[in-house]
């Protein structure tokens, strides 16, 4: 006790005591931590659960829309013709169509020869119907509108004006599955996105509640401190590496949770991909995807609680009543 | 070391300290005493910056306590030892880590901290007792930690607030005495004390509040 003078303190400065004072935050969130195992334990769990919904359904919408891009999106109108072939004359019209882009005609016999193929020759529903039996299929010319026609108003108007010619039996607009259907994935792209919303601020909530609860526990051992000197830092210090550590345990069970519902997953949507002749589109990487959930659980739980530690701090000295004496 | 300039401070109504003019040496020992309610503890909590005074100036070191910003609060505390009537230890740290906070937050390495807190236990006569908890220690036991946590690292300003209150005589007198010897090697002591016997006992000045003023100030005689 002899060096230095009074009133002189220790030797580290700058960042070596930026360091030490870190040193200390970690091994008192470990020993915190260590004296709660369960409760840690309990918290990741929350946490991940919390995280590894939206997570779980994200990839799930990313799969449907990545293999979704493989399928024809441009819409068509197919016009058909009770005639054994489409009209020349109207053909060499629609070609001169400002809003069309390409056309395709295909005969009756072409039609018919398409709808045994389809069928297969070996069943018996196919050798029946594709008898002498089989009635006459339409003869039908595939309209391809030009891209500034594809909007749903455009391609109606079109449609009816083509239904309206002379010969033709109806029309169809395809691919109206296809919009119903990017229709449902983006309503429930803005459902999971209002979900993810949701279940972040739970995160952000329960970690910053569990932070607040810490601290005001530790009042009165915070206040002795301040007494001492901290500063707001090293009060706070243990408290986020102790969220940091929810964090990191939360998303590490959800990101692993996550790669192993993908990959059990996967075959279930490879049959499907394989029973629509279509290849499996990976829909975005699942490790990165991992990666981001892991990235989301640390910055939720460390903003959570700078959030309850700002508040309490913030509010320390209304929150302390002084202690006998002083 | 220590000045404070036609200094005021109220309560709602009441005035906890009223016109106090004080000027303090570096290394000078100092009982406050008075009755209760007379401003000992006011007068600690504002040379502790924990508050401002409503009126005049409190100056230590040739800081202005008054104007001092918040966030360089701290900064002034780790040179401050402050030992207080209840000790405050840390319950689920041992008496080693109560010891070493100080020194950590004066930015101490760790490598040097050690011998600080043995060589503080063995000043308060708490040699060995580095690995106890505080609920292991009797009354007067976590009282000598919490003089030693205030000693430890070698604070330019030392403030307690009836740091004798729950000792016995004699050892009332050991820690007095150990104050005095910090206060020899330059360390200034403010003690707030109702022990006038005790105080009686130690040379330094003692302080005489009443109502919220200073009313005297007297030399006192060591051992006289």
């Amino acid at each position: 006790m002899s060096a230095p003078a009074p009133g002189e303190g220790g030797s580290l400065k700058g960042l070596a005591r930026w360091r030490a004072d870190q040193r200390y935050a970690l091994r008192e969130a470990r020993q915190t931590l260590r004296a709660q195992t369960l409760g840690t334990a309990l918290i990741a769990l929350t946490l991940a659960l919390a995280l590894l919904l939206p997570a779980a359904l994200g990839r799930v919408l990313a799969l449907t829309e990545g293999n979704l891009a493989h399928w024809p999106t441009t819409p068509r109108i197919n016009v058909f013709f009770g005639s054994p072939e489409p009209p020349a004359t109207l053909l060499a019209r629609w070609r001169a169509h400002r809003e069309i882009a390409a056309l395709q005609a295909q005969s009756s016999e072409a039609s018919r020869a398409e709808f045994r193929a389809a069928l297969g020759m070996e069943t018996a529903l196919s050798r029946g119907l594709a008898g002498e039996a089989m009635p006459p299929l339409p003869s039908v010319v595939i309209v391809t509108p030009r891209p500034e026609a594809q909007s749903a108003a455009r391609l109606k108007a079109l449609a009816e004006e083509l239904s309206r010619e002379a010969g033709a039996l109806g029309v169809q607009v395809d691919l109206a599955w296809v919009e119903r259907l990017q229709g449902t994935l983006g309503f429930f792209t803005e459902v999971l996105v209002l979900f993810q919303g949701l279940l972040t601020a739970a995160v952000v909530l329960l970690v910053g509640a569990l932070t607040r609860m810490a601290l005001l526990e530790r009042l009165p051992a915070l206040r002795t401190l301040r007494l001492l000197g901290a500063s707001d830092g090293f009060l706070l210090a243990p408290f986020l590496y102790q969220a940091l550590a929810y964090g990191v345990a939360g998303g590490l069970l959800a990101a692993l949770s996550l790669l192993a519902l993908e990959s059990s997953l996967t075959p279930a949507l490879q049959a499907l991909a394989t029973a629509y002749a279509l290849p499996l589109a990976p829909g975005g990487s699942a490790a990165l995807a991992a990666l981001s959930v892991l990235a989301q659980a640390v910055c939720f739980a460390f903003l959570g609680a700078l959030g309850a530690g700002l508040w309490v701090l913030g509010r320390f000295d209304r929150l302390t009543a002084p202690s006998p004496g002083l | 070391m220590i000045r404070l300039s036609q200094v005021g401070k109220r309560y709602g109504d009441r005035d906890a300290l009223r016109g106090v003019d004080l000027e303090l040496p570096r290394g000078s020992l100092n009982f406050l005493m008075g009755p209760s309610g007379a401003g000992k503890s006011t007068l600690l909590r504002l040379l502790l910056a924990l508050e401002r005074p409503d009126a005049g100036q409190v100056e230590v070191a040739g800081i202005n306590l008054g104007t001092l910003p918040r966030r360089q609060r701290p900064a002034y505390l780790r040179r401050v030892g402050a030992v207080f009537q209840d000790p405050q230890l840390l319950a689920d740290r041992t008496v080693y880590q109560n010891l070493a906070l100080p020194l950590q937050l004066a930015g101490y390495p760790e490598a040097t901290q050690g011998p600080r807190v043995r060589a503080a236990l063995g000043q308060v006569g708490l040699a060995g007792a580095e690995g106890r908890l505080p609920w292991a220690l009797s009354t007067g036991e976590r009282q000598r930690v919490g003089i030693a946590r205030a000693l430890v690292h070698r604070p330019a300003l030392v403030l307690a607030d009836e740091p004798t209150g729950n000792l016995d005589p004699a050892l009332s007198a050991e820690i007095m005495a150990l104050f005095q010897r910090f206060q020899q090697v330059g360390v200034t002591v403010v003690i707030a004390t109702h022990d006038v016997d005790l105080a009686q006992r130690f040379s330094g000045q003692a302080l005489h509040l009443e109502g919220g003023r200073l009313v005297g100030q007297a030399p006192l005689g060591a051992a006289s």
